[in-house]
């Protein structure tokens, strides 16, 4: 579903994604952790195709993101760390705008509003203007947008943060749903105990570059995710 | 302490926003910056030279006449004016509305000394606006009576200190109450719109009439000196300016000294509460209904369409020409009997038409809607970036935007001028096609200047349709190109046939509008995929 080969990004003279490959499989929840700075989300904004990247290339669906960009960005769904909408349209017209740009069609946008903005209970404040919405309910939004267009691959950026325990879980719960249907999902992470408990795959990245990647047993072994994250990151510096 | 390092924080944030450093880090280069400042200082030479023709006249009667602090009293009212019309929008977008208030009142910083920061720099402002008026005021003065440091010194310190810190405060406290009700209506754009619609009424209509005041106050000024000399402070303002009128100066420190703090402390106990209110209005209840669905580009432009009605800096800073079109119309119906009888006389007859149409040309060089388009996305640029449409879809929207709201007033214009002016049939056919070939030019230009000078640093969405380099480029390259044939005409006038000046004008724009829209097609969207 995604396959990144040799992606390398600089910002000025520093290399900020180094010469690094991943591939997704249809069906997986992809784990993207690193500390701050590492690199993921250029590496996101890579394969959202917002940022333009120096070298390598990034294929979605099968799609390369610099080739055919507006076919990939039709599959795929990206959700920013910060979600800064538009503050002058209201929740609804936000979804429209949306689900007009992705083409979907009058009454499964409807169907798909309803459900995805009940789930979120966030139905009663869909005619308010995204100004007057919290940050947690600009993320609830920013969600509903992800899955309206139903895209193949989600790519997400700390999609946590900021929100109640009740939407995280229901969160959770969309993302395996979304896989077990075929799709996959990349994102990434600072809580480690939710991308252990929820990723079929994990990848750390420090400096850019990737320092291990693989099935969380790969990965972790017998150690929690934590303890293997940490001695990664000593190894890498030393 | 802190005061000192949230003034330089503001001030970096202006300097930032008036040299266009952006997120890329990458400095101006010094040609570009030399050209930023000849076009700041020639804006203000203008206005400044403006003033002065004003004030020269009053100068010598009313130094005749021994009215000079009636002269500086009536200075003093006009500086105010623009002072207050100039900043009270401002002040509300940046007291009140700023997006860094919760930062700062987040931080060990007292509510007041934030606000004092932020006043200190919109005195700034001030001071600029009250130069215009004041500067002009006190040279002309100077050139009729002689100088002499004993008014000159209580006249600086009354036009060039007291004033500008006394209009800071009415603004602020109107900023204040403006705030309270915007926050509390579902349409705070129209009341925004309507309220700075009035004051530009109330402006053109001074500006307008200005003459005839200004005739009627030389030929007899008792009326204006008796409705002034009712007003006390008016006249210390008078006498301290005119005879450096010390008591009347002492009196005037003190009671502007009282009223700052007094100002200052009422204004900062409401601080907090007024940065941090978020009451707003009352909730909208949300509705299902079917909504039909559009292409993406006719979503693209609804989204342009809704982004501009939602701001009222924008409407007012880059649609006034769309607004005044349809003024202008009426005007010419209106005043047709003034006019008309102009196009018999020989010399003049035969120029009004292509005058006319430049008028027309202005009005569209005041459409600036792309100039500040690309800016006002600011942080939420990723998700144009993000989602599957073409830099040329999106900057296709923001021009269709720009020609949506211009053209329909700016035709209607075109009408009128046919109907009244039947003018000849090629000059006909320039009244449709200039003032449209003008605004393309200036949504195009406007899109060429904010793709290559774009500012998404903004704190308040004002900052980014009022300042920055993208903006100034615009409106003065727009300007520049919209006068080119005054000079033309008045040094080859003779030479050239009237009739083929709209037409000869009017192929040069379709060139530059090519010439845009071919930058635009290639280079350009490349670097709408770089931002």
């Amino acid at each position: 579903m995604l396959e990144i080969n040799h992606l390398t990004k600089s910002f000025g003279d520093k290399k900020a994604v180094d010469d690094l490959s991943l591939y997704i499989a249809p069906g997986e929840i992809y784990g993207f952790i690193g500390h701050n700075g590492a690199g993921k989300t250029t590496t996101l904004k890579s394969c959202a195709g917002i940022l333009p990247f120096d070298a390598g290339e990034i294929r979605i669906n099968g799609i390369s993101v610099t080739e055919r960009p507006l076919e990939a960005k039709r599959v795929l769904a990206y959700l920013p760390d910060n979600p800064d909408l538009y503050n002058y349209l209201s929740g609804i017209q936000y979804l429209n705008f949306i689900a007009d740009v992705f083409g979907v069609d009058r009454d499964l946008r409807a169907e798909r509003i309803r459900r995805l903005a009940d789930t979120f209970e966030l139905t009663g404040d869909l005619a308010q203007p995204i100004s007057a919405y919290s940050h947690g309910m600009k993320q609830k939004l920013a969600m509903i947008s992800c899955w309206l267009h139903e895209p193949k691959l989600i790519l997400m950026d700390e999609p946590f943060v900021g929100l109640d325990p009740k939407a995280a879980h229901l969160l959770k719960e969309m993302m395996r749903g979304h896989c077990d249907r075929g799709g996959a999902i990349f994102f990434s992470t600072h809580v480690l105990e939710v991308a252990e408990k929820l990723c079929d795959k994990v990848a750390i990245i420090k400096n850019g570059q990737l320092i291990a990647s693989g099935t969380m047993d790969e990965v972790k072994g017998d150690d929690s995710l934590e303890s293997v994250f940490l001695e990664l990151e000593e190894d890498h510096d030393a | 302490m802190t005061l000192k390092a949230l003034l330089r924080v503001r001030l970096l944030g202006i300097k930032a926003s008036l040299t266009g450093a952006n997120r890329s880090n990458k400095k101006r280069s010094r040609a570009s910056i030399i050209g930023f400042s000849v076009l700041m200082l020639y804006t203000f030479g203008y206005f400044v030279f403006m003033m002065y023709m004003i004030f020269s006249q009053l100068a010598e009667p009313f130094a005749m006449l021994g009215y000079g602090a009636v002269y500086f009293a009536m200075a003093a009212i006009m500086s105010f004016c623009l002072m207050f019309i100039g900043s009270v929008f401002t002040s509300k977008a940046q007291l009140y509305e700023a997006k860094d208030n919760d930062l700062l009142l987040s931080m060990p910083i007292k509510p007041g000394e934030v606000l004092l920061s932020r006043m200190l720099t919109l005195l700034l402002i001030d001071l600029g606006l009250g130069l215009v008026v004041s500067g002009p005021a006190i040279f002309a003065w100077a050139q009729v009576v002689g100088f002499d440091l004993a008014w000159f010194i209580p006249c600086l310190i009354v036009l060039i200190v007291l004033l500008p810190l006394f209009t800071l405060l009415v603004a602020a406290l109107f900023g204040w109450l403006l705030h309270l009700v915007s926050a509390r209506v579902r349409n705070q754009s129209l009341l925004t719109v309507g309220l700075s619609l009035a004051f530009l009424a109330v402006y053109f209509v001074a500006i307008s009439r200005m003459n005839i005041w200004l005739t009627e106050i030389v030929r007899d000024p008792s009326p204006l000196v008796g409705a002034l000399s009712g007003f006390a402070p008016l006249i210390w303002i008078g006498r301290a300016c005119a005879e450096g009128n010390l008591p009347a100066l002492g009196g005037l420190v003190l009671g502007t000294a009282a009223l700052a703090l007094l100002g200052w402390i009422l204004l900062s106990r409401g601080f907090l509460h007024a940065a941090t209110d978020n009451r707003g209005a009352a909730k909208i209840k949300y509705v299902e209904k079917r909504v039909n669905a559009v292409s993406p580009d006719r979503a693209l432009l609804r989204r342009e369409l809704k982004h501009l009605g939602s701001s009222p800096a924008y409407i007012m800073n880059c649609a006034l020409g769309a607004i005044m079109a349809p003024v202008a119309a009426v005007f010419l119906i209106v005043k047709r009997d003034s006019f008309l009888p102009l196009l018999a006389m020989p010399g003049l007859g035969e120029y009004l038409p292509p005058m006319m149409l430049l008028g027309l040309c202005f009005l569209s060089a005041m459409c600036t809607l792309t100039g500040p388009s690309i800016s006002i996305e600011g942080k939420s640029m990723w998700l144009l970036k993000s989602l599957p449409v073409t830099p040329r879809q999106a900057l296709s929207a923001k021009l269709r935007m720009h020609l949506l709201v211009g053209l329909p007033p700016m035709l209607l214009c075109s009408v009128i001028f046919i109907v009244l002016l039947r003018p000849e049939p090629l000059t006909a056919v320039c009244c449709f096609l200039l003032p449209a070939a003008c605004m393309l030019f200036v949504g195009l230009f406007g899109l060429f200047e904010n793709l290559r000078h774009p500012n998404f640093d903004w704190v308040n969405e004002t900052q980014a349709v009022k300042t920055g380099m993208s903006m100034f480029a615009v409106i003065f390259g727009t300007m520049a190109l919209v006068m080119l044939p005054i000079p033309v005409v008045l040094i080859w006038g003779d030479q050239i046939p009237v009739s083929l000046l709209a037409p000869g004008f009017l192929a040069l724009v379709l060139l530059l509008d090519l010439l845009l829209w071919r930058w635009l097609r290639t280079r350009g969207e490349k670097r709408f995929l770089e931002l």
